[in-house]
């Protein structure tokens, strides 16, 4: 994890310490943007600082004009450096090697030789941004035409590598206010926020160990070893994703700059939509306010609305990585909250029925969307046909 | 919310505590299902009194975590009766029989209790694992679920949230981030950071006094569970700490700082070949086995050799090396040799300790602006973590911490142990089982793939119907020596070419044996050659000294001394430190 480096201590110490000593706005702000510079530098190298410096200064140009067609363009152009540094191989492996598989292989070596090994760093996050502020524009929202400020919108280096995803018209004035002046209230509440976020990482760290040393001998557990298993997997990714979160958010607020909570107690929802209220809040909104409504929404009524979260869910699930096993968990979770959305419509009152059982007992529909989500987990971590394994064994003594 | 009745909360807390009493009575009086019972089948005569049955795989897996089945406290009963000797050893078992076993992830090792043999004598065996939890956690969790359980069958949510606001008064018109607030209330920023800052100083003088203590004085050896790959890193002071604490500046130090072979994996702590070559050499020799599981000389034995160099002005560093072989500095792929062991390289280097070597330097440099992202990182973060420990100790801190008190990372290694023992608790390793054939005719093919790339590829057949080297030998003179530039270090360098197990040599058509038995030898000789001193080690010793395709096992141990020490000896009367006939 990069924050726990110690490359990352020395740079937090010497940039904190000279970030609360000056008092000059604009000296605060130079040096906000020379440390996320030097922090993109040193974790990215020239080869991944490249895409998103010209990126940044593309999307800069177009979001001042109000031309819809360099808007459109910009997006584009967004969307095709995710798609080339993180899912060509994948697209070109999986799309062109099932039809014709010799092509295929021929155009996967070709793209494993010009692309770089690893695609550059935070790329799914800065091109989420990019594509927000766009849309955004494209909306009639107000640019952000301090060059300074957009650079701090883009490089901002607490939610560079993992977000929180940055929404702009929150994050300047926020910022505005940071560099203006840091409460000594903020500095102790990112402090705080920080060492919690810490303390979540070592418990998912030790998860993850174990998980690591057990999962080979998943099937030869007793029912109530694969039930611990599934709940370290469930407890794992929680405290290993919103721990980093509360590292990102801590460390922006020890500047007094304010970044929206990303998780809020997700296993305690009552339902797949509440789920999605309060798991990774910021990628979920994402998705709702640039796919999901985008393309109609439940503005057209049921089928649409339940093709539209399928596509808005596979998405989703494709975003945390080229693999297959994403796209169908995005899809499980899309079907899934299709029918938390739908079931009460049943016809013969079944529909009803249930539903008022599930207003009378709320703990049954926590429950539900508990085991719901967690297995979920078992597709995201395994491939389907062994995640589905191990949902079968969690039934069989 | 408006004003709380205590009462209500006070009667349905007071019902799910009846209910936790009930279910706690229960459960303790009747035993249900509180321990796992494993039948023995399926017995074997093993050696003497000893015999033997495999364990189903359940077993590993239920006892592999340390959650609620712990292996130490499995116990073997014979007709529902307990044997008395548990974690015996199999020459206990084998010579005395008497009930002694000892249980195994994999296997049982047992006698009966009278001499009969298990297989015929009638009686049925079986392993008995209790589930151990503490009961202080099985009555929060009998609690918790009784409570559970009542606002289900009850529906009474509104418990719940009289419970929260009882609790926390207000609490219903606040949010996390209120809450957070509040904490900030009570912990003020510049009183918070000037704590820091004390608590800083205080763990650096409580760190640089660890720096100085040898933590592991208690050890022989650094074992798999006290090494990098059990989360244990050892720092250059704890290793330099540790020769101190052994060997005096007037003993001859024979510092052996090799990999898994001169680490003695195969060989239990009674049987180490240091300790029977410390006997050997007597008492004017000290002999200190600093050995890690795939460590090489570049990344302890000659950091340490270097730093140990003016305190010790008579030393033997031995190591062990595959033949022909000239590792680099630095090598950043998981599973070769220096990896992950290369921070004591960097903190000699960032501590001034190193004697000088122009291609070691260069090495390092190159490594700091590598154009690959990834070793360039590898090394800027070594180095300033060399720093910092340099300035703060607090690696050092950790490690007497994590040795003496308490630990914070799960181990796989050591399942049967609570991952938050402090490591002082974890004995030393139990050697491996001897292998069995259908082990050796399985492994094969991966054996056979390891000889081919170890020694078999690195000779050739000349015309003389012999072999020789791939590398020329001045070539290889000239790779290998960047190790030690200096030809006085060089000469008290010994270099062990370890040989495999027969086992496997049978496998080789003869062509094949010829060539790997050139390689050991030959490559002995490009050493000497080289100015270091080597010796082929464990040539025409038999199977039994082997415990796996390359470690030696118990046995081989008096005979390793023997032929080491011989070696040292010689050394030794060449510095003339001695005038003994070696």
């Amino acid at each position: 994890m990069i924050f726990a480096t110690y490359w990352f201590l020395a740079f937090a110490a010497v940039f904190f310490s000279l970030f609360w000593l000056v008092r000059n706005a604009t000296v605060r702000l130079g040096l906000l943007l020379a440390a996320s510079a030097a922090f993109q530098i040193h974790y990215a190298g020239a080869a991944g600082v490249l895409p998103i410096a010209l990126l940044a200064v593309l999307v800069y140009f177009v979001g001042l004009t109000s031309n819809k067609a360099a808007n459109t363009l910009g997006i584009v152009v967004c969307v095709g450096v995710l798609a080339t540094y993180k899912y060509s191989i994948f697209l070109i492996s999986s799309l062109v090697g099932g039809v014709h598989p010799e092509l295929g292989a021929r155009l996967t070596d070709m793209a494993r030789h010009t692309l770089p090994e690893t695609p550059p760093l935070a790329v799914s996050f800065f091109v989420f941004e990019f594509v927000h502020y766009l849309v955004d524009r494209r909306r009639g929202t107000p640019a952000i035409r301090n060059p300074f400020h957009f650079t701090a919108f883009a490089i901002f280096f607490p939610t560079l590598v993992a977000g929180p995803i940055k929404r702009y018209e929150q994050f300047i004035p926020s910022v505005q206010r940071a560099i203006a002046r840091v409460s000594p209230r903020d500095v102790m509440a990112g402090v705080i926020q920080l060492c919690f976020g810490f303390l979540k990482k070592l418990a998912a760290d030790n998860l993850t160990l174990w998980i690591e040393s057990t999962q080979s001998g998943y099937s030869s557990l007793p029912l109530e070893g694969r039930w611990i298993f599934v709940t370290a997997v469930a407890f794992r990714i929680l405290l290993d994703f919103s721990g980093y979160s509360d590292i990102a958010i801590g460390l922006a607020r020890m500047m007094g700059v304010a970044i929206p909570p990303n998780f809020n107690w997700p296993y305690l929802a009552t339902n797949i939509r509440d789920f999605w209220h309060r798991w990774h809040i910021s990628l979920s909104s994402w998705i709702r306010d640039y796919v999901y409504i985008p393309l109609g929404g439940n503005r057209h009524g049921n089928f649409r609305r339940f093709l539209n979260g399928l596509v808005a869910f596979s998405l989703c699930g494709l975003w945390h990585g080229p693999a297959w096993n994403f796209v169908l968990w995005g899809l499980y979770h899309g079907i899934g909250l299709s029918i938390s959305n739908a079931y009460r419509q049943i016809p013969l009152g079944i529909g009803a029925g249930v539903g008022r059982a599930l207003d009378r007992l709320p703990l049954l529909g926590w429950c539900i969307t508990l085991l719901f989500v967690w297995f979920g987990w078992l597709l995201f971590f395994y491939p389907a046909t062994q995640a589905w394994q191990m949902v079968k064994l969690l039934f069989v003594f | 919310m408006s004003q709380l009745s205590i009462r209500p909360i006070l009667l349905r807390l007071g019902a799910a505590l009846a209910l936790t009493l009930l279910a706690w009575g229960l459960t303790t009086r009747c035993q249900l299902g509180l321990e796992k019972k494993v039948p023995v089948t399926e017995v074997k005569p093993r050696s003497g009194q000893m015999f033997t049955a495999f364990l189903p795989k359940r077993f590993a897996a239920m006892t592999s975590g340390a959650v609620f089945y712990r292996l130490d406290s499995a116990s073997l009963l014979e007709d529902d009766k307990p044997l008395a000797h548990p974690a015996s050893s199999n020459a206990s078992i084998e010579k005395a029989g008497e009930g002694q076993y000892r249980i195994t992830p994999i296997r049982v090792l047992f006698s009966s209790s009278d001499g009969t043999s298990p297989d015929r004598n009638g009686r049925d065996y079986t392993i008995v694992v209790p589930l151990l939890v503490a009961p202080a956690w099985l009555l929060a969790l009998v609690w918790t679920a009784s409570l559970a359980a009542w606002v289900v069958v009850v529906r009474d949510l509104e418990c719940a949230r009289r419970v929260r606001a009882f609790l926390l008064p207000g609490s219903a018109a606040r949010d996390r981030g209120t809450l957070m607030e509040s904490l900030c209330d009570l912990l003020l920023p510049y009183p918070f950071f000037v704590g820091v800052l004390l608590a800083l100083v205080l763990c650096t003088i409580v760190g640089r006094r660890a720096a100085m203590t040898d933590v592991y004085h208690d050890r022989d050896r650094f074992f798999l569970k006290i090494s990098p790959e059990g989360s244990v890193y050892p720092t250059l002071e704890n290793l330099e700490a540790f020769v101190r604490g052994k060997a005096s500046p007037d003993h001859i130090l024979v510092l052996v700082a090799g990999s898994s072979i001169p680490l003695g994996v195969g060989q239990a702590n009674a049987h180490l070949w240091t300790n029977l070559l410390q006997q050997e050499l007597g008492s004017d020799y000290c002999v200190v086995n600093l050995s890690f599981r795939a460590a090489l000389a570049p990344s302890i034995l000659l950091p340490l050799a270097d730093a140990l160099r003016r305190e010790y002005s008579r030393a033997i560093f031995v190591s062990d090396m595959t033949p022909y072989k000239a590792p680099g500095f630095l090598s950043f792929e998981k599973g070769t040799y220096s990896y992950p062991y290369d921070y004591v390289l960097w903190q000699a280097w960032v501590n001034g300790a190193l004697a000088t070597n122009p291609a070691r330097d260069a090495a390092l440099i190159d490594s700091l602006r590598s154009s690959d992202i990834a070793v360039r990182m590898h090394s800027q973060e070594q180095v300033i973590h060399a720093v910092l420990e340099k300035i703060f100790a607090s690696s050092n801190l950790w490690n007497e911490i994590g040795y003496r008190h308490f630990f914070t990372v799960y181990t796989p290694l050591d399942p049967d142990k609570a991952f938050y023992a402090p490591r002082s608790t974890i004995t030393d390793d139990q050697p491996p089982m001897p292998e069995s054939e259908g082990a050796i005719v399985r492994d094969w093919p991966h054996e056979y793939a390891s000889l081919q790339k170890l020694f078999l590829n690195r000779v050739r057949p000349n015309a003389n119907g012999s072999f020789s080297p791939l590398v020329p030998d001045n070539e290889f003179s000239a790779s290998v020596q960047k190790l030690a530039p200096d030809p006085a270090m060089r000469a008290r360098i010994l270099l062990l070419v370890t040989s495999r197990s027969p086992a496997y040599i049978a496998r080789l058509d003869s062509r094949e044996k010829e060539q790997f038995e050139f390689a050991v030898a030959d490559s002995a000789r490009a050493y000497r050659q080289a100015g270091f001193a080597s010796i082929p080690l464990g040539l025409d010793y038999p199977v039994e000294d082997f415990s796996d395709p390359s470690h030696f096992s118990d046995a081989a141990a008096p005979r390793m001394a023997k032929d080491v020490s011989a070696e040292i000896r010689r050394m030794a009367q060449g510095e003339g430190w001695t005038h003994e006939k070696p």
